[in-house]
């Protein structure tokens, strides 16, 4: 899964749970929660698709600053922020 | 022989548009078993039956909208399946089964007695099957409208039931935001206007919740962690053991306790409105059975399906407004129920502790409760039993 994939899987689960969301209005230097009004069910919901359809195991203690709160287009492969 | 009726789902409803039914003459119906679906201003909703027995009569078609308390159907609460009382033999269960398959032999199937007579009673010179026109019946659709894709164009229980399904608007979790808009409005003006509100509000300190929910969720996968909210919400039906005058309804001049404990969650939507449904025995719930409730709950708030117990059944009402960020709410109480708790957002703030200025997670809990049913001194004790509640999470 290359870093393509990757960021199309996350705006697939993010559409599910923000439905009226625009990707390409994200502004990659915002929080999500903020930009999309998430609420901590909605996040929790994400980070279970993201451990179920990616296998990505995501603890609660890096919620924090993790990259997968950041506009996707962010996020690079690897986790590391830049 | 029992009517069952358009539920009241909060004092807010006026009115319901049957959707759909479940059932069908003849069939057992249990307690608690979702027969219909009916939409609402709180979107599409599962309507639950609350006796045992069989189905005599569906009295409303799909579509028709009527006022809360209308018979939609009757049911017979006898126990043994007696013997269809309709004159319409196709009650019978076998030519149903058969038909759709058998469309095309339909005159054999008429050949026996009645469905036959039925048509020609009519004067019908459409060609339709015997199911095909019960369910047509049933439904309220002209047959007059339909086009058959049985042989010589004859009208079948697939052709019915192909027209029945796009038939009433409603798309699951579709809303009609003004709609929502104006029965908030109506239930709140209501609420503002009868309940003599009084408001308290006290810090909580949040510090030991959190350890413990974060050591919780520690090494589980995200499915099975917790959120605050369901601590919040357990720590509330909890302290309403001790305080009974909060946990209840006000109605016909007189406040009526609750034994059962339902907490209305107050569940914002996306693009506008909120609904208030129930988790239901909050207080005999652990935690994890909570949040399966509560995670269950949201998702079908925000899509479609709630259930009609749900919006009637909560005694008291818990808002989490903090999620957004806010400090305090001061809510107001969702008729006829006498209070709501509100949890404002965890924040650090400076605390003083044994003498020492120190720096504490703490949230402001509120609670605006009804004046008739209860006093500000009560409401204090109660406040501070929810508080105390949430220093000893591990017992929650």
């Amino acid at each position: 899964m290359n870093r393509d994939d990757i960021q199309s899987r996350l705006t697939q689960i993010l559409a599910t749970i923000a439905p009226e969301m625009d990707p390409a209005a994200l502004d990659p230097t915002l929080d999500l929660r903020e930009q999309l009004d998430i609420d901590s069910m909605d996040l929790l919901n994400f980070i279970t698709a993201i451990h179920k359809q990616l296998g990505v195991n995501i603890p609660e203690a890096d919620y924090p600053g993790s990259p997968v709160l950041r506009p996707v287009s962010t996020t690079s492969p690897s986790g590391a922020e830049s | 022989m029992a009517e069952f009726r358009m539920p009241s789902l909060g004092s807010d409803m006026e009115a319901g548009t049957l959707v759909e039914w479940q059932i069908k003459p003849g069939d057992a119906v249990h307690r608690g078993q979702i027969v219909a679906v009916v939409e609402t201003v709180k979107g599409a909703i599962d309507v639950e039956i609350f006796e045992d027995g069989v189905v005599d009569e569906l009295l409303v078609v799909p579509g028709a909208e009527v006022p809360v308390g209308t018979a939609l159907a009757r049911i017979r609460s006898a126990q043994p399946r007696a013997a269809p009382e309709s004159p319409e033999p196709s009650t019978s269960p076998a030519p149903i089964a058969a038909t759709p398959a058998a469309a095309p032999s339909e005159p054999a199937v008429a050949g026996g007695v009645a469905p036959a007579a039925l048509a020609s009673a009519r004067g019908d010179r459409l060609k339709v099957s015997p199911a095909a026109r019960r369910r047509a019946a049933e439904r309220g659709i002209d047959l007059a409208d339909l086009r058959g894709s049985g042989p010589d164009g004859a009208i079948t229980l697939a052709d019915v039931e192909g027209a029945a399904a796009p038939a009433p608007r409603t798309v699951a979790g579709a809303r009609d935001l003004v709609a929502m808009r104006q029965a908030i409005a109506a239930a709140m003006a209501h609420a503002k206007r009868e309940i003599p509100h009084y408001y308290l509000a006290m810090p909580v300190d949040m510090a030991p919740a959190l350890a413990w929910l974060a050591q919780r969720n520690a090494d589980r996968p995200p499915d099975e962690r917790l959120l605050l909210g369901v601590l919040l919400v357990k720590a509330v039906a909890k302290a309403t053991a001790r305080f009974a005058e909060f946990n209840g309804f006000y109605r016909d001049g007189g406040f009526e306790p609750s034994e059962a404990v339902h907490v209305g969650m107050a569940i914002a939507l996306r693009g506008g409105g909120l609904v208030a449904p129930a988790l239901h025995d909050a207080r005999d719930q652990d935690l994890d059975a909570l949040m399966k409730g509560f995670r269950d709950l949201v998702q079908r708030a925000r899509s479609g399906h709630l259930r009609s117990s749900e919006l009637a059944d909560p005694t008291i009402t818990v808002t989490s407004l903090g999620e957004r960020g806010v400090e305090a709410v001061f809510p107001i109480i969702y008729p006829p129920q006498v209070a709501i708790v509100g949890f404002g957002a965890v924040t650090e703030r400076p605390w003083v502790q044994d003498g020492r200025l120190i720096a504490r997670q703490a949230l402001t809990a509120s609670l605006a409760a009804d004046h008739r049913a209860s006093d500000g001194h009560r409401g204090g004790l109660f406040l501070a039993a929810i508080a105390d509640v949430l220093q000893q999470p591990e017992l929650l």
